[in-house]
């Protein structure tokens, strides 16, 4: 039973990364750029649903459409308001643009605790049933949800980057933008479309994993940081990468404490964490270029 | 790559940071301004004479933030309706208000703050492990402190302590309780459960060896006081087969994840908590449906005792009838009694040892909180208020994740 618990409980947190770094990759792959408020993006989906049902009355469903509209703006004004235009300014500069992004995270977060308030709040329960009893193991609604939800989104962006026309040009302007743009691709549009995805990503993330633990306006940071780390460990070359990436991190955070204890698991993330950045820095996907 | 990678894990570093030094300024000010102007301003527009200043240690962000807020709150009313019956000594009353977030290492920056700022009287509603940090800077100023909802008894012993105060039960008590409860319940073994903040550290250490005296502990787990997910933690208890469990923590959500997580995994087995989520109505609604029944926490509160009574209409006329009172707001309450009866007996605010006098020939003050009758003293050599256990008793939660009845099997002694 206990085996099966923990399994359970590092599949649901992996899956969770997992999202969260796809929302990052999709973000990196269209735009070339880490969008560090894609965990803050995840709070506020959770946290301003959970604020519209509690508070407003708002009915569910309504709710969580507006948490994810919600983010997908947020997304684009970071796109078209901080990012774009701080790009444009430094010539074309990572490094502006990255604290900027910084500054974004934190005010999200500071806004959103003046927005929905400052304390925890439940995630919303989007399938309401008994929890199922899977080989000794508990599964709870939401974890069910997750686990049912995470492989389609895989695959429909997967299908979406190999056969849909704007994710194939987002790919292709990821690869190289300035080349896209010569060739005619509407590298604004892809950044945008990017951007847009990655924050519905990121929305729908939040929303499945609320109900775990609540949520709170200080939840993105975390978020943030595990899924970059997942798609470190994941590295870019593939759309499963970083939800492998996501499995990997949720087994340590689960497995690790189980047999070394409660204060192993820091240790041994850093640990894997210098491994990555200092031997495997693209991550354990690559992708492979045809000579 | 490498090297961007690197860059991003220098930059994620500086988030970090960023973080931090956001945390302090936004609530510093923010707590500091507009608490204060609030409450002064009210004062002075109906009062005369130099305003007396109370000082407050309010760890409104942080691991304390989820008990705090409720203290701070009733410290707020409770000065209100001081300043609306007239003062202390015909003088108003403000309020100043800082925030340590709960860290030891930035309380006394924050108490000396305090004092720059005028405090005559302090309030340390902040981490246990924060105000023994506090001792020293207050023994120097030599104004009076007090400890509205500290369990930690370290507080008002020695050294340092010829100032400090508190009104709770301190952990001495709860070791009384919880024994008496396991020896009438026949359990042995106990597997804990902590947070990891340096509040509840601190207290593991004084009630831990203290429970080792009745039962023996197989299984001491720990977690992140923001864990999303305690499953590996509560299968090591489990694995520990143990006849009870005990859960440490500030509350919060990290109790309702240890609480979801249990009673989904152990739930035959008993599980006790302190005092923090019987007091944070705000949490109980965050647990899974019935994760509570069941659940046994020490509670301070006895909803039958009529300063308990008349304190929930005081509450209901201020911030609405379904306001559902703790102890938490009892403790403020009587602190801001407290301070006023002290400051009135010494006949002056400026003398910071005839005000520490004054409150050690306090006797008999009939607290709102603990059961019928349940009194505070203090004398000199006795700085923590309780007399005896009668301010504590063993609750158990319902099905509906509400608190429901006293714990048959055992209550203290009063």
């Amino acid at each position: 039973m206990t085996e099966m618990q923990l399994w359970l409980s590092a599949v649901e947190i992996g899956f969770f990364y997992g999202i969260i770094a796809l929302a990052y990759l999709l973000i990196l792959e269209g735009a070339g750029f880490f969008n560090f408020a894609i965990g803050p993006y995840a709070m506020v989906a959770g946290l301003g649903s959970s604020w519209l049902v509690i508070e407003k009355d708002l009915p569910l469903w309504p709710a969580v459409g507006l948490g994810i509209v919600m983010v997908v703006v947020l997304s684009l004004v970071t796109e078209l308001l901080i990012i774009r235009p701080i790009e444009k300014r430094s010539g074309g500069g990572e490094l502006p643009a990255l604290v900027a992004v910084a500054a974004v995270l934190f005010t999200i977060e500071q806004a959103a605790g003046f927005l929905f308030g400052r304390r925890h709040l439940p995630g919303q329960l989007l399938w309401r049933f008994d929890p199922l009893e899977v080989a000794g193991g508990f599964v709870q609604p939401s974890a069910a949800l997750l686990f049912l939800t995470t492989p389609v989104i895989f695959a429909a962006v997967w299908l979406w980057l190999r056969f849909g026309g704007t994710g194939r040009m987002l790919r292709a302007v990821g690869d190289n933008a300035d080349a896209a743009g010569l060739l005619g691709l509407p590298v604004s549009r892809i950044r945008i479309t990017a951007f847009a995805v990655g924050g519905a990503l990121a929305a729908i993330g939040g929303l499945l994993f609320a109900p775990k633990a609540g949520v709170g306006f200080e939840s993105g940071l975390a978020w943030t940081l595990a899924g970059f780390l997942a798609l470190v460990i994941g590295g870019t070359g593939s759309i499963v990468a970083p939800l492998l990436g996501g499995l990997l991190l949720g087994g340590v955070q689960v497995f690790v404490p189980f047999y070394l204890g409660s204060a192993a698991p820091n240790y041994v993330i850093l640990l894997i964490a210098l491994v990555f950045f200092a031997f495997k820095p693209e991550g354990l996907f690559t992708r492979r270029v045809r000579a | 790559m490498k090297k961007k990678y690197l860059r991003l894990l220098a930059l994620l570093m500086v988030f970090g940071l960023v973080a931090a030094a956001c945390g302090d300024d936004d609530s510093g000010d923010t707590a500091s301004g507009g608490d204060s102007s609030d409450d002064g301003g009210d004062a002075g527009d109906e009062l005369t004479g130099e305003p007396i200043i109370i000082g407050m240690d309010l760890d409104s962000t942080g691991p304390g933030a989820s008990y705090s807020t409720i203290a701070g709150d009733t410290v707020k009313d409770a000065i209100d309706e001081l300043n609306e019956n007239g003062g202390i000594l015909g003088r108003p009353v403000e309020l100043i208000i800082e925030n340590d977030e709960s860290d030891p290492t930035k309380t006394p920056a924050v108490i000396r703050k305090l004092l720059d700022q005028g405090a005559d009287v302090l309030i340390l509603q902040t981490a246990s492990a924060a105000t023994i940090q506090a001792k020293p800077i207050i023994q120097e100023a030599g104004k009076i402190a007090l400890a509205p909802t500290s369990i930690s008894q370290t507080l008002a012993e020695a050294p340092d302590a010829d100032f400090t105060y508190v009104l709770a039960n301190p952990i001495s008590d709860f070791i009384d309780v919880y024994c008496g409860g396991y020896e009438a319940a026949g359990i042995e073994t106990l597997a804990v459960m902590s947070d990891a903040t340096t509040t509840i550290d601190g207290v593991n250490q004084l009630l831990l060896p203290g429970l080792e005296e009745c039962v023996d502990i197989v299984a001491e787990e720990k977690a992140e006081v923001d864990a999303a997910d305690v499953t590996a933690q509560i299968a090591r208890i489990k694995s520990s087969d143990p006849d009870a469990i005990f859960v440490s923590s500030v509350g919060g959500n990290f109790e309702v994840v240890v609480q979801n997580t249990l009673a989904q995994q152990m739930p035959d087995t008993p599980r006790f908590s302190i005092a923090s989520i019987g007091n944070q109505p705000a949490t109980w609604e965050l647990a899974n449906p019935g994760a509570l029944e069941g659940l046994i926490f020490m509670s301070n509160l006895d909803p039958t005792n009529p300063l308990t009574e008349e304190l929930v209409d005081f509450l209901a006329e201020r911030r609405g009838d379904d306001y559902v009172i703790t102890a938490y707001d009892a403790q403020a309450y009587d602190t801001v009694q407290l301070i006023k009866m002290a400051i009135e007996a010494a006949g002056d605010v400026e003398d910071g040892e005839a005000v520490r006098d004054a409150l050690n020939e306090i006797s008999g003050y009939q607290a709102h909180f603990g059961q019928t009758g349940f009194t505070l003293s203090y004398s000199a050599d006795k700085h923590v208020g309780t007399d005896g256990l009668c301010g504590l008793s063993l609750v158990q939660f319902g099905a509906d994740n509400t608190p429901e009845k006293p714990w048959d099997t055992y209550q203290p002694p009063c």
